[in-house]
């Protein structure tokens, strides 16, 4: 026990004293789950709404396909990401494996499905009447399909944001290409794997705290907008 | 402006216990009432008139000053002369005004031009004190009239309104009544209402269509309509016997 809150001190100590190599872990964590989630909202919302207008019936196919992909596990997507970066692999003239733009690729493909998916069945299940109405007030199909989506506001903001918790806390695909290299691929839940398996858990608890403290934030943005949503 | 509406036999088919099958002349100028009981198409008939539907057969032309357009479905300039006031009203998650300003911000139509005529809308059915208020916190009567101002800012040629004052009280009914009268004094408006408040038929059209069973079995001014009535449906239907 004593141990435990030994290191849980000079674990706040790290934070309060803004250790170098500590900041620049979460740094780089904010940065390539930031850049992934960007990158996956423009084009899991695209996704969306290319679902939600295509007529063929190549829909029905489409949506348990991507219902089943908001729960690929990491360490799947990362194998197959690292398959594709690999020297030997069809991306591997592009030398891109164990690097941060690696990790960027695997967490966006993480995220694509989890936004796709939530901002889709928030269209389907928002009003039909809406998309009626502004065609009724002159709207073209592309006017009322953005009439959809702002109406939807803030459950395709909560889902960007379910997004970003779940590549945030993700260890297995950035692990595998990524590399865990200290200071270029190294980010918190990486980090936290390599200190405790050496059995040096100041680090680890400094950063699992500091991991711990993102969800809570953005669950509790997620609550907001999801409140927003129910309501008005 | 457009200057007449004609619908040659038009069939919409559901299913096998339902479908539309009619023809229908309106013209600029004139109020129109539709009645008939429930279920006997009026909403599936204006759906299709204000060009939001496809029918099955027939056609569907309109006519202005210079031209006549023949089944204009995907002309979307045409589609946005016409303005479809649905039963159950359908408001965005804005400010009152901005729900009035959407259709005039989709065409395109300026800033200071969009306020002005959102105001006026607002004003015509007594909602410019709520303009800054979220819609969806309105009540069911001052959605209505707000439903309806979307209409009027638009200023559209052609306005088709679907039971506008349905389970409203006096003073929104008013509201709502007073406002369509307004366009109608601009002269040239086109106006197509549905309707089972035979009071309002008589005070607001100057001509009637009595639908039953999707068919349109009467047509007439409304003073002959209400006074002497040519088929058995329309004098039960008026006597309160089937509705
Ligand atoms: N989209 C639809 N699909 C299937 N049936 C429909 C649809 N729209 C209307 N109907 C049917 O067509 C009939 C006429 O409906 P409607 O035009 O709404 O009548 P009214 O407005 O006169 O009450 C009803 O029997 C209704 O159930
Ligand atoms: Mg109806």
């Amino acid at each position: 026990m004593g141990f435990l809150i030994e290191s849980t001190l000079k674990a706040v100590g790290i934070i309060t004293s803004l250790d170098r190599e500590f900041i620049s872990i979460v740094l780089l964590s904010l940065r390539v789950s930031g850049t992934a989630v960007i990158i996956a909202s423009a084009a899991g919302i695209l996704l969306a709404v290319g679902i939600y207008q295509m007529q063929s019936p190549v829909k029905r196919l489409l949506i348990p396909l991507l219902n089943t992909s908001m729960g690929l596990p990491p360490v799947v997507v990362g194998l197959f990401i690292y398959l594709l970066l690999s020297r030997s692999g069809p991306l591997g003239s592009l030398n891109l494996l164990y690097t941060p733009t690696a990790m960027i690729i695997a967490q966006c493909v993480l995220a694509t499905p989890i936004i796709a998916g939530i901002a889709h069945a928030s269209m389907i299940s928002a009003d039909p009447e809406i998309r009626f109405t502004a065609l009724c007030l002159g709207a073209s199909e592309l006017h009322a399909t953005i009439r959809v989506i702002t109406e939807t506001r803030y459950s395709i903001l909560s889902s960007v944001v379910a997004g970003l918790g779940r590549v945030i806390a993700e260890v297995g695909a950035v692990l595998i290409v990524g590399g865990n290299i200290a200071g270029y691929t190294r980010v918190m839940t990486t980090a936290i794997a390599l200190e405790a398996d050496r059995g040096d858990f100041i680090l680890a608890i400094a950063l699992g705290m500091i991991l711990l403290l993102l969800s809570l934030c953005i669950n509790a943005v997620l609550y907001i907008f999801q409140k927003r949503g129910a309501i008005d | 402006m457009i200057k007449e509406i004609i619908a040659k036999d038009i069939v919409r088919t559901f299913n096998s216990r339902f479908s539309l099958h009619c023809s229908i002349h309106l013209e600029s100028g004139q109020t129109h009432a539709l009645l008939g009981p429930n279920g006997s198409g009026k909403s599936t008939l204006l759906r299709t008139l204000s060009l939001l539907e496809r029918p099955q057969q027939g056609e569907i032309i309109y006519r202005d000053e210079k031209e006549s357009y023949l089944n204009p479905f995907s002309d979307l300039a045409l589609r946005r002369r016409v303005t479809l006031v649905n039963t159950r009203p359908v408001v965005f998650r804005e400010s009152v005004l901005k729900n009035v300003t959407y259709g005039l911000r989709i065409r395109g139509i300026g800033r200071k031009e969009c306020m002005e005529r959102a105001m006026e809308a607002l004003r015509s059915v007594r909602l410019e004190d709520h303009k800054n208020q979220p819609a969806p916190l309105l009540s069911s009567g001052e959605k209505q009239r707000l439903s309806l101002a979307r209409a009027i800012a638009i200023d559209p040629d052609v306005l088709m309104l679907d039971e506008p004052t349905v389970n409203l009280d006096p003073e929104n009914t008013g509201i709502i009544e007073q406002a369509i009268m307004s366009l109608h004094e601009k002269g040239d408006r086109l106006i197509l209402f549905v309707t089972h408040n035979l009071f309002q038929a008589r005070k607001l059209a100057d001509k009637v269509f009595f639908i039953h069973n999707g068919r349109i079995i009467e047509q007439n001014s409304k003073e002959k309509f209400f006074s002497s009535p040519e088929t058995e449906l329309a004098r039960r239907f008026l006597r309160g016997e089937i509705y």
